[in-house]
């Protein structure tokens, strides 16, 4: 009889196993188009860890509870920072991996052309980083990106040198841009122009260099010719390192303000001869006690400090979790209605320095914005905008000779 | 247009400098084309080779970059007699699959750096990295000169040992008719590696010249590659002296280029400078396998 009874409910547990695995919720799948090999690898795999992160706290906590606690399956994608080969990421992922969408960090060039395939084979793009205004304005339906575009990058960009003025007690008045001639750089130096223009800024010269240059000492030499007290610098790292590397050799007098290229760790290496210095950012340890809390446990986990544009991808998977959890659904079409509805305010959900993130009908995130950020003794310290500061300015010797300049 | 002498001057020097540097990149690929026909699509990657082992002297050892020159070019050397063993020795003086091994050895050495280095942008900072030289109103960089004065130096070097040793004149004799060679008695097959080793070796001192330049990272050396070849054509595959004169002029043009044009566009004006001299001169400045 008792070894009936062990039977009957060994059998039972079994029978019980069986069935609660049937019925486990199926894993939802998202792609993640990185750059995970070429010029920009080092960035792919920040994000990719920043990306895992964010899928482990996600599925720790319960998974996607409106779909049965299903939990989050990233499959990757390696756009090699080329845009031919991210467009036929985006295919696979979309066709052979079956993802329910796609998150994809930058250049922008490769998300604007990564995009226009997803728009194709209808999957929800949500562009993490690219800031590129042509991403959401061609009347695409399931593009949305979150950062936001760079005529915005550009204003702060602005009320930043007015702000720099405020402090050295003078208005600052001549400027020269320096950038790239791919999209991202070249757009935000034009619409940072046209601020500069109605701001009364006077550009001296606009100067450009050709991608992946291994040589800028005549954009410098005419720099140091020209004398200006800003330098609108927007471009990547490794040009940033270049022109860094450059501007200190030919001792440039006039501030190295840089459009986020060197919102990035590496920069702090060239720390303390760097100290001082200003980039814009997307975010900052230092923003929130819950920035310092993840960025405590992005460390933790890979070494590695976390960057702006990490926090960004790590934005980039909640926010698509919340919109899951609207969605109540596998389907990419509920998916794309939800992403048009979902509203996230400060809390738990919203760790980037917004007001909040929403999407217009376009797909453009209205509730973005950016910060700057000063290297104290040897780290990122935010210092603009006021809002999200956690220290004043520093004065270093530059920015003296800024307010004595004439 | 900002067009001052201060600039220009300093536009010729730095193109001068910069121009030096490349052309010891070109310098290797020219000897191995000039010698057996092989154009070697992994000459940047050596360079690479070379800046990383330079980066982790100095991280590991505290060894200065110009020190480590004299450890990284004979590894270099070895290195590329490895690789011609196994790798080249099979399909030498065929350029087609010549090209073809070495596109594939190139995909394999960056993706293996990228395996155990990570992508991570490798910064080697010195204390003198800010310590210049100034000549009127010229600004040149230590570290710039330095490299330019032994980039200079090794490639006359390079050229005396080819045209006043031994092992030069076998090197010629194999370049100018590998049969005519194999008859009078010169150990072809040896030339051969010895040739593509010193081209390799070659990238042992500029790597650890340009590690504390620039920053070291896996495909680092694709920058210098298409320079390199545009000099190897422009000075005239297989010519030393072109290949100098030839990374002297393309830096020079770019620098000087900038100075009067926007400088996204110094590629396109060494491009141009570099079809109009083919116009004239078709097998390059100094003619074809001239070693």
């Amino acid at each position: 009889m008792g070894k009936k009874i062990l039977f009957s409910l060994l059998s039972g547990m079994f029978f019980l196993f069986l069935l609660s695995s049937a019925f486990a919720a199926e894993p939802v799948k998202i792609g993640a188009l990185l750059t995970l090999t070429g010029p920009l690898a080092e960035a792919g795999q920040e994000h990719k860890h920043a990306i895992g992160l964010a899928v482990e706290h996600i599925n720790k906590k319960g998974g996607i509870k409106s779909l049965g606690g299903a939990l989050i399956q990233i499959v990757y994608g390696d756009s090699q920072a080329k845009t031919d080969v991210a467009v036929s990421e985006v295919t696979r992922l979309a066709e052979k991996e079956k993802v329910i969408a796609i998150i994809d960090m930058y250049p922008s060039v490769v998300t604007i052309a990564a995009s226009g395939e997803a728009e194709k084979v209808k999957v929800p793009f949500y562009a993490g980083i690219s800031a590129a205004t042509e991403i959401t304005n061609r009347g695409f339906k399931y593009i949305f990106q979150q950062d936001p575009i760079v005529r915005e990058m550009s204003r702060n960009f602005v009320n930043f040198i007015d702000f720099l003025g405020k402090f050295v007690g003078r208005k600052l008045e001549a400027v020269v841009t320096l950038g790239d001639t791919t999209s991202y750089p070249a757009t935000a130096i034009e619409e940072g122009k046209k601020f500069l223009a109605e701001r009364g800024y006077k550009i001296l010269a606009s100067l450009t260099y050709p991608i992946n240059a291994t040589d800028v000492s005549v954009q410098i030499g005419k720099i140091k010719a020209l004398n200006p007290d800003i330098v609108y610098s927007v471009g990547y790292l490794g040009d940033g390192i270049l022109i860094e590397k450059t501007a200190d050799r030919m001792g440039i007098e006039s501030l190295i303000l840089d459009g986020s290229g060197k919102a990035h760790t590496k920069w702090l290496e060239m720390c303390p001869k760097n100290e001082g210095e200003f980039t814009q950012n997307f975010w900052g340890r230092d923003v929130s006690p819950k920035a310092n809390e993840l960025f405590g446990e992005y460390k933790a986990g890979s070494g590695k400090v976390m960057t702006g544009h990490s926090a960004l991808m790590y934005q980039g998977m909640i926010v698509l979790a919340q919109a899951l959890e609207i969605s109540r659904s596998y389907e990419r079409d509920d998916l794309r209605k939800a992403l048009q509805k979902i509203e996230i305010l400060p809390g738990e959900y919203l760790i980037m320095p917004y007001d909040r993130i929403k999407f217009n009908e376009n797909g453009l995130n209205i509730g973005g914005d950016f910060i700057f950020s000063q290297i104290q003794n040897c780290d990122f310290v935010t210092v603009f905008p006021d809002k999200f500061a956690s220290k004043k300015i520093k004065m270093t010797p530059k920015l003296e000779k800024l307010k004595q300049k004439k | 247009m900002i067009l001052t002498l201060p600039l220009f001057l300093q536009a010729f020097m730095d193109g001068l400098i910069m121009g030096g540097i490349y052309a010891l990149v070109a310098i290797g690929l020219t000897l191995i084309f000039g010698v057996m026909e092989i154009v070697n699509f992994t000459q940047g990657d050596f360079l690479m080779i070379a800046m990383y082992t330079s980066f982790f002297l100095h991280l590991l050892l505290k060894l200065d970059p110009y020190l480590s020159i004299f450890i990284s070019t004979p590894l270099l050397f070895i290195f590329g007699i490895i690789i011609y063993r196994i790798f080249i020795r099979p399909i030498v003086t065929s350029i087609l699959n010549g090209a073809l091994v070495t596109i594939g050895l190139s995909l394999i050495f960056q993706n293996s750096a990228l395996l155990l280095f990570s992508a991570d942008y490798r910064l080697l900072e010195v204390s003198y990295s800010s310590v210049k030289i100034t000549l009127g109103p010229v600004v040149i960089g230590i570290q710039y000169l330095i490299a330019f004065v032994i980039c200079f130096t090794m490639t006359i070097s390079l050229y005396k040992l080819l045209q006043s040793t031994r092992l030069g004149l076998f090197i010629k004799a194999a370049a100018e008719d590998r049969v005519a060679a194999m008859l009078v008695g010169v150990n072809v097959e040896k030339v051969y590696m010895y040739s593509f080793a010193i081209g390799v070796a070659s990238l042992g001192i500029v790597g650890p010249l340009l590690a504390p330049i620039y920053y070291t990272t896996p495909t680092i050396g694709t920058l210098f590659n298409i320079k390199a070849f545009v000099i190897v054509v422009l000075g005239g595959m297989g010519s030393i002296i072109g290949a100098m004169i030839g990374g002297l002029t393309i830096g020079v043009v770019e620098t000087i280029g900038s100075v009067f044009l926007p400088g996204s566009l110094s590629p396109l004006i060494s491009f141009v400078a570099f079809i109009i001299i083919l116009l004239f001169k078709p097998k390059g400045l100094f003619g074809e396998r001239q070693i």
